[in-house]
C-alpha cells in the first residue's frame, strides 16, 4: 500500500515537473516575440502595383504606383499611418492633376525618398516648341502633399526615347539614362546624365554600343554615392542567343569599363537583382536550365511546374576601383518557378531567399477590343529555396530548399505563400512564412483550414535551429480569428523590431513584432 | 448526413468567400468615450439607416452585445471610418447623430445619410473649433453671414466670405474648410 501511494506521489510529481516543464518553455517560446496590430482598414488591390513602405518619426507611409492606360500615367497614392497605433489616418493622391477635357501632357516617371516623407518626383513632358522631350523633378512631401516647383533636370532630342532614373543608396545622387529611340542601319547609343541631390548636373556621357540598334531595349541604371554608374543591358544580336553586358562609367576618370555577362552554353540569366554596396557593386542573377523552354508541350497537370526552371546563379563584383573582383557561376539542381523575394547581404554573406512561386493570369473579358481588361490571377507556392554565396568570392557555400504543400489561392495578390526574411543579431536567417493546418478536430471530418505562422531560423551554416509556429502573433491559428499573415511586406523599424501585415479577405492591419534578443 | 453538413455549409461558405464588407458582420474596431479614450472591440456593420443612430459593440469576438446612442459616446470607428457623437442646428429642430467624419480639423465635415423619396439623400454638417456644428442647408438662404460666423475665428477668411469675394461661395466650401484648416494648422 504504502509503496503503491509513494509511486501514485513520484507519479504526480513527475506529471507536475512536466507540467512546468511545458508551461517554462511556453513561456519561453511566448516571451522570445511580442506582438501588437494596428487596426484594421480596407484591402487596396496590390496586384501588379508596386507598393513599398517608408516611415518617418510619427508616420508609417505605405506607397503605391500603378499604370493607368485609359490615362496613360500613373496613380501615387499615399497612405498614412500613425507610427504610434498603426491606425490610417489619410490617404494623399499624388499622381498628375488631369484637366477637366483631355489628358495632362506631364508624364510621370520615378520617385524617391530623400528623407522621411521628402520625395522627389520625376516627370517628362515633350516640348512641342522645341521637340525634344524635357525631364523634371521636383520635391514633394507625402505627409502635407506640398510640392515645390518643377525643375528642368534633362531633355532628349526625340519624342519616343525613354528615362530611366537611379539614386544612390546614400540619396545624395542620381543618374538620369536617356533610352534614344529605335534608328535603323545605326550604332545603338543611350547618354547618362549624373544629377547631385538637387537635380543639378554633374557630368554626362554619350556611350555607343558596337552593335546595331535594337527596338526592344532593356536597361537597368545603377549610381553610387561617389557617382559611378553601373548599366545593365540587354543584347539580342542577330543570330545569337541574348545576353546582358555590365558598362562601368566613371565620370571622375570618364572611363567606361565593360564586363559581359554572357554565358557561353544554354544557361540564360532570366532574373538579377544588383546594386552598391559602399563604392562596390555586386549583382546576382538566376540561370535558366539549359532545357527550359516557353514552347512545346508540357506535361503537368497540377500546374505546379510551368514557370521558369533555374539551375544555377552567377555573382559579379564590381570593386571600388572599377575592377571586376569575381564573376562566378554556381549551378544548383534543377528547380522550377524560382523568383527572388529578398537580397541579404551580411558582413561575409550574400543570401538569396526566393519563392517557388507561379502566378497564372487569364483575362476575364470575352471581349479582345476591350481597353481595360479583367483578369483573374491563380497563385501557387511550392516553398523556398535560400542560396548563400561568398561575399569575398561569390562562391555558393550552400543552399536549402524548403518544401511547403500550401494550397493555391486565387485573386489575393499571392499575400499568404510568400516568405518574409531577415538577419537577426546574430546573423543566422529568420524566415516567416504560412503553413496551413487543418483544425477540425471535430468526429464528423470536415476541413477547417487556417494559416498557421511559422518562424524557422536557419545558421550560418544553413541548418534549421528551430522552426515553430508564431502563436503569440493572435492571427491565423483558430476558426475565429480571420486574420493571417501577409507575407508581401516587413518594414524593419531597428534591429529587433519590424513592421509587418496580416490580412482577412477584406482588410490589412499592421503590426509590431519585437524579437527579444 | 454528409450531404446535409455539405447543403448547410454552402452559403456560409458563399459569404465567407465574397470580398466586399459584409452588412451585419462585426469588424476590429474602437468606441470613443466621452473622456476621449478608446476601447476596441468589435462593431456590428450595419446599413445607412441604423449607423448614424446606434452602434452595436462586444469587447471579444464572443462577448456579449452592446448598444450605444449617441448620447452614450462620442463615437466609434469601423470599416476605416470614423463616426462622431454631433449635437447639430438642423431645420427646424436641432438633431443629434453619429455623423461620418469626411474631413478632419479645426473645421470637420461631416456627412449622414437618409432615405427620402425612393433615394438616398446626402447631408452635409460642419463643425468649427468652437463646437458649434450646424446642417449646410441651411446655409443656402445666407451663406456669406452663416459661413463667416463659422469661420470667425479667421478674421481675413471670414472677411472674404462676407465681401463674397471670387471662390469663396457655397459652391468653394470645400476649398473654404481646406483654407481654414491649413491656416488653423499653422498658427
Amino acid at each position: 500500500m504504502s509503496i503503491m501511494r509513494i509511486a501514485n506521489q513520484n507519479k504526480h510529481l513527475m506529471n507536475r515537473n512536466y507540467l512546468l516543464l511545458i508551461f517554462g518553455l511556453l513561456t519561453i517560446s511566448i516571451s522570445a516575440q511580442s506582438f501588437y496590430w494596428g487596426y484594421p482598414f480596407p484591402q487596396p488591390n496590390e496586384t501588379e502595383k508596386t507598393v513599398f513602405h517608408v516611415f518617418d518619426d510619427n508616420h508609417l507611409y505605405r506607397v503605391s504606383k500603378d499604370y493607368d492606360q485609359s490615362i496613360f500615367n500613373y496613380h501615387i497614392l499615399a497612405d498614412q499611418f500613425s507610427l504610434n497605433e498603426l491606425e490610417k489616418e489619410k490617404t494623399l493622391d499624388l499622381s498628375v492633376e488631369q484637366p477637366p477635357m483631355g489628358l495632362a501632357t506631364l508624364t510621370f516617371v520615378d520617385l524617391f525618398q530623400l528623407k522621411e516623407s521628402d520625395f522627389i518626383f520625376f516627370y517628362y513632358e515633350y516640348n512641342n516648341k522645341t521637340k525634344k522631350n524635357d525631364l523634371y523633378s521636383k520635391l514633394v512631401n507625402i505627409r502635407t502633399g506640398k510640392s515645390s516647383d518643377l525643375k528642368p533636370a534633362a531633355s532628349m532630342d526625340s519624342r519616343n526615347g525613354n528615362f530611366c532614373i537611379a539614386q544612390s543608396p546614400g540619396k545624395n545622387r542620381f543618374a538620369v539614362l536617356k533610352e534614344l529611340p529605335f534608328e535603323k542601319n545605326a550604332k545603338d547609343k543611350v547618354e547618362v546624365v549624373l544629377l547631385d541631390k538637387d537635380r543639378n548636373v554633374l557630368s554626362q556621357k554619350e556611350i555607343e554600343f558596337p552593335f546595331e540598334d535594337q527596338r526592344n531595349k532593356k536597361h537597368e541604371i545603377y549610381v553610387s554615392d561617389e557617382g559611378r554608374v553601373v548599366l545593365l543591358k540587354y543584347i539580342k544580336e542577330k543570330k545569337e542567343k541574348p545576353y546582358f553586358n555590365l558598362y562601368e562609367w566613371n565620370p571622375v576618370s570618364d572611363e567606361l569599363s565593360t564586363i559581359s555577362l554572357r554565358q557561353e552554353d544554354n544557361y540564360q540569366i532570366f532574373q538579377y537583382e544588383g546594386g552598391f554596396l559602399q563604392e562596390e557593386f555586386y549583382f546576382q542573377g538566376l540561370l535558366t536550365h539549359e532545357e527550359s523552354t516557353d514552347i512545346g508541350l508540357k506535361i503537368d497537370f497540377s500546374g505546379r511546374y510551368s514557370g521558369v526552371r533555374g539551375s544555377g546563379v552567377l555573382a559579379v563584383k564590381i570593386k571600388a576601383d572599377g575592377q571586376l573582383d569575381y564573376d562566378q557561376r554556381n549551378n544548383f539542381e534543377i528547380m522550377s518557378n524560382l523568383n527572388i523575394k529578398n537580397l541579404i547581404y551580411s558582413p561575409t554573406q550574400i543570401l538569396l531567399v526566393c519563392d517557388r512561386s507561379f502566378t497564372e493570369k487569364k483575362s476575364k473579358s470575352s471581349n479582345i477590343g476591350q481597353a481595360v481588361k479583367e483578369y483573374d490571377y491563380n497563385y501557387l507556392n511550392n516553398g523556398f529555396y535560400i542560396l548563400v554565396l561568398d561575399k569575398n568570392t561569390g562562391q555558393l557555400q550552400w543552399d536549402k530548399r524548403i518544401d511547403t504543400s500550401e494550397p493555391n489561392t486565387k485573386n489575393d495578390n499571392g499575400d499568404f505563400l510568400s516568405v518574409l526574411s531577415f538577419l537577426d543579431s546574430n546573423n543566422r536567417l529568420v524566415l516567416l512564412y504560412n503553413e496551413t493546418r487543418d483544425i477540425n478536430k471535430g468526429a464528423v471530418h470536415m476541413v477547417f483550414n487556417r494559416r498557421f505562422p511559422i518562424m524557422e531560423i536557419i545558421s550560418g551554416k544553413g541548418e534549421t535551429l528551430s522552426r515553430e509556429p508564431l502563436l503569440a502573433a493572435g492571427i491565423g491559428v483558430v476558426k475565429e480569428e480571420p486574420f493571417e499573415l501577409n507575407t508581401q511586406f516587413l518594414v524593419r523599424v531597428n534591429d529587433n523590431k519590424f513592421i509587418l501585415r496580416a490580412s482577412n479577405r477584406v482588410e490589412y492591419k499592421y503590426g509590431y513584432v519585437e524579437f527579444m534578443p | 448526413m454528409r450531404y446535409i453538413f455539405i447543403l448547410l455549409f454552402l452559403p456560409i461558405y458563399s459569404v465567407l468567400s465574397a470580398q466586399n464588407y459584409q452588412i451585419g458582420s462585426f469588424y476590429e474596431g474602437y468606441l470613443i468615450k466621452k473622456d476621449g479614450s478608446r476601447e476596441r472591440g468589435y462593431i456590428l456593420l450595419t446599413d445607412e439607416s441604423k449607423r448614424y443612430e446606434k452602434v452595436t459593440f462586444k469587447k471579444e469576438k464572443k462577448g456579449k452585445n452592446q448598444a450605444f446612442k449617441p448620447k452614450d459616446i462620442a463615437g466609434y470607428k469601423v470599416a476605416d471610418q470614423v463616426y462622431h457623437s454631433v449635437s447639430y442646428k438642423d431645420f427646424p429642430f436641432s438633431n443629434t447623430r453619429f455623423l461620418l467624419l469626411e474631413k478632419d480639423g479645426c473645421l470637420k465635415e461631416y456627412s449622414y445619410k437618409f432615405y427620402s423619396d425612393g433615394a438616398w439623400v446626402r447631408h452635409t454638417i460642419l463643425q468649427n473649433d468652437e463646437g458649434e456644428a450646424e446642417n449646410i442647408d441651411t446655409y443656402l438662404l445666407n451663406f456669406p453671414k452663416k459661413m463667416s460666423n463659422m469661420v470667425r475665428n479667421d478674421k481675413e477668411l471670414a472677411q472674404k466670405i462676407q465681401n463674397k469675394e471670387k471662390g469663396y461661395d457655397l459652391l468653394h466650401y470645400l476649398a473654404i474648410i481646406d483654407e481654414y484648416n491649413e491656416n488653423c494648422e499653422s498658427k
